[in-house]
């Protein structure tokens, strides 16, 4: 096996010499300095940033409203499930923010992940962008990855100061946490869906056929 | 040679092969429901992405920085890759090298073994078809699930993906519901045609089940981030954060070329790849995976491997195709190609279909077993505008034909034509004149459809496609015009 690795790199290295010899050498950093020093081409907006992420998440078919308060958050849940129609059970993240809320006795709260006959799910997101509308959820014990992915509806609370205009804004603010990175790092832009079938697109492929955002201040 | 032999196996289950390009297409042409799908495919995917790309400020300049930064990845590949397996053990995954793709399907079906696997799920990876994976796994008696719908659905049909990243295209609603009936209803539906919502929720259901019970988790990559030793994996679907998260061991399997160096690197590819694949700004579910499971995670798989592959990909960077190595599998070449257009993915005969499998494929396989392919081209050069990377497509594709010339297997007619333009191209008075006579005979004959079912003296060529005819001016008229205004400005 070790075998394989060396004469791939050997081969690698072959061929990138032949063309170094040609075009001079460039130690990797200096290279990228050729583009990596200016700001990337990105989308511009000129409406207030919290504008431009509830616009584009209008786009991606994911639902919002805006809390005044965390306290307000199981509130929400409530009248969302009956919105829905749905039984009055939800399984939650064990995020410190979730954690500190007193729920109604009449709603079931389960903690931790779950897989089978999952309706409804609430996470809280780590950071979200504004240039397209994504939350940003890392893997951890405050966040179960399944829990984005198997519940049919999925809510999550996004405390404001967590939104940012750029996914480079992100980054920088992921890279401060002391476990980064995680095991995966969930880029989410609205409800699951596919176009699979004569290219129509249908929502709730596989994962979650709604997704709701609770932004609290 | 091991690709030879994948090719061997795939091309005798399917009765299919890029030595058969010809005769392929002409079947292609006359399959009334094909033409149906294709018709439907072709103008979704370009619409697409002309409204992703028109809400860009500069796409351009998006593009050049892809180019840019495809380009010094695969500069200093080898420290890319060091980089890359050092994060990758550091998160507590194991790396494996493959020469081939033998040896990658050697390694594979070793680890699958060793978890005494029974369910494997896939999701969606072109590398995987490259190496004949499934048939690997399905001999050694493992049931493997493809989750992404549209791999879903040819998996049922027993026919390999038609378009990179729509690789159920080529099937009507029709098809699928028929499908569906016999396999989830054991015909009881009586073939009845189904809505879409109807079929997209019994599939959900169906492989739910897969999903919850898979003992290993297979999936490609996207993209490789040397800086933190991450896989980044794009889908709409959801199914491949299912199929990374829910098994005891997550397998990702990658080309070598996969390699950039940063996060911000990724995130700049991102932005081009959504845009030129779908037109979306951002699919739904972009992931960046590093290692398995940390000890106070609530999920994840115990184990994280990835398999790196060459099985070619080291050469093709010595050479004139290296520029082909930039390539992010975005598939807007094949849709706005006027050949793919007309024949569809399969005719192709490998994986790789479009003008990057016409490219690709002869590199993978060999110049003498896809003698047809670098043919398989109008060289109007759309796939080339639209690339997001900027692959010379039109370029390469020109130098496997010299290639193939110079190792004498065109056959005597052909090679008469390109004298003669060869002559021309030489010749910059006469070929000047020539063009404008021609093309000016080429627009009258077009007409208002602005295409030639029918091209005097290249019978041969438009009995198997429309030739466009050609639109304004010329690109050498045009060309001195935008010198003398850019002169003037
Ligand atoms: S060659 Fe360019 S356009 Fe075609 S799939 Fe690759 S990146 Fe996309």
């Amino acid at each position: 096996m070790s075998d394989a690795r060396d004469q791939i790199f050997r081969a690698i290295v072959e061929a990138l010499d032949r063309n170094r010899n040609l075009g001079g050498t460039l130690s990797s950093s200096e290279a990228r300095s050729s583009y990596a020093d200016t700001t990337p081409p990105r989308p511009g907006w000129d409406i207030p940033m919290q504008q431009r992420f509830l616009d584009k998440l209008d786009a991606a078919a994911a639902s919002w409203e805006i809390l005044e308060s965390s306290e307000d958050i199981t509130a929400a849940v409530h009248a969302y499930l009956q919105r829905q129609g749905l039984p009055a059970a939800v399984r939650v993240a064990e995020h410190p923010l979730l954690e500190a809320l007193r729920w109604p006795e009449d709603l079931t709260v389960t903690p931790g992940t779950a897989h089978q006959g999952l309706d409804v799910g609430l996470s809280v997101a780590d950071a979200a962008m504004a240039e397209t509308g994504t939350l940003i959820l890392c893997s951890g014990p405050e966040s179960p990855t399944s829990l984005v992915f198997l519940p049919d509806h999925h809510l999550v609370v996004l405390p404001q100061d967590r939104l940012m205009p750029y996914m480079e804004d992100v980054w920088g603010l992921l890279r401060e946490r002391p476990d980064f990175p995680p095991r995966s790092v969930n880029y989410v832009t609205g409800p699951s869906r596919t176009a699979d079938v004569e290219q129509t697109m249908q929502l709730g492929a596989h994962g979650p056929r709604s997704l709701h955002v609770l932004l609290v201040p | 040679m091991p690709t030879d032999r994948a090719l061997g196996r795939r091309g005798k289950a399917m009765q299919i092969s890029p030595q058969e390009f010809k005769p392929q297409a002409r079947a292609a042409l006359k399959d009334a429901t094909l033409q149906q799908a294709l018709g439907r495919a072709k103008v979704g995917f370009t619409e697409k992405r002309r409204k992703g790309v028109e809400h860009f400020d500069d796409f351009e300049a998006l593009r050049e920085r892809g180019r840019r930064i495809r380009d010094h990845a695969l500069n200093h590949m080898d420290e890319y890759l060091e980089r890359l397996e050092s994060m990758v053990q550091a998160a507590g995954g194991q790396v494996h090298w493959a020469r081939d793709d033998a040896e990658a399907r050697d390694i594979i079906l070793g680890l699958c073994q060793q978890r005494q696997a029974r369910r494997v799920t896939k999701s969606k990876s072109m590398i995987t078809e490259e190496i004949a994976l499934n048939p690997a796994l399905e001999r050694a008696g493992m049931d493997v699930v493809e989750t992404d719908l549209g791999e879903y659905i040819i998996q049922l049909a027993k026919e390999p993906p038609s378009h990179i990243i729509g690789p159920a295209i080529h099937k009507t609603r029709q098809q699928i519901s028929e499908l569906f009936d016999t396999y989830h209803h054991q015909g009881a539906l009586k073939a009845k045609l189904r809505e879409i919502p109807e079929l997209v929720t019994e599939a959900r259901e169906v492989l739910r089940d897969k999903f919850l019970s898979a003992d290993v988790g297979i999936t490609g990559a996207n993209f490789l981030v040397a800086e933190t030793g991450s896989i980044v994996l794009v889908t709409n679907e959801g199914n491949a954060d299912l199929t990374h998260t829910l098994p005891g061991m997550h397998i990702s399997v990658a080309g070598i070329d996969k390699v950039v160096p940063t996060l911000e690197d990724a995130t700049t590819l991102l932005r081009l790849l959504g845009r030129s694949a779908t037109g979306q700004e951002m699919s739904c579910y972009t992931t960046f995976v590093t290692g398995p499971r940390r000890t106070d995670d609530p999920d994840g798989p115990e184990e994280f491997h990835l398999v790196l592959l060459d099985n070619g990909r080291s050469r093709m960077l010595s050479g004139p195709y290296r520029d082909m190595l930039r390539c992010i599998r975005c598939a807007a070449c094949m849709n706005h190609c006027p050949v793919y257009g007309a024949i569809g993915g399969h005719a192709y005969g490998w994986v790789y279909p479009g003008p990057m499998g016409s490219v690709l494929t002869p590199l993978f396989v060999g110049l003498e077993n896809a003698r047809d392919l670098p043919h398989a081209c109008t060289l109007n050069g759309r796939c080339a505008t639209v690339c997001p990377v900027k692959i010379p497509l039109p370029d390469l594709l020109r130098q496997l034909r010299s290639d193939q010339f110079r190792q004498d297997i065109v056959d005597r007619r052909t090679r008469l034509g390109l004298r003669v333009w060869g002559y021309l191209a030489r010749q910059p008075r006469l070929y000047s004149l020539a063009t404008r006579v021609g093309s000016r005979l080429l627009r009258i004959l077009g007409g208002r459809r602005g295409r030639l079912s029918r091209l005097p003296l290249a019978g041969g060529w438009t009995s198997g496609r429309d030739f466009p005819a050609p639109q304004g001016a010329r690109f050498r008229d045009q060309w001195k015009k935008r010198q003398q205004q850019r002169r003037q400005a």
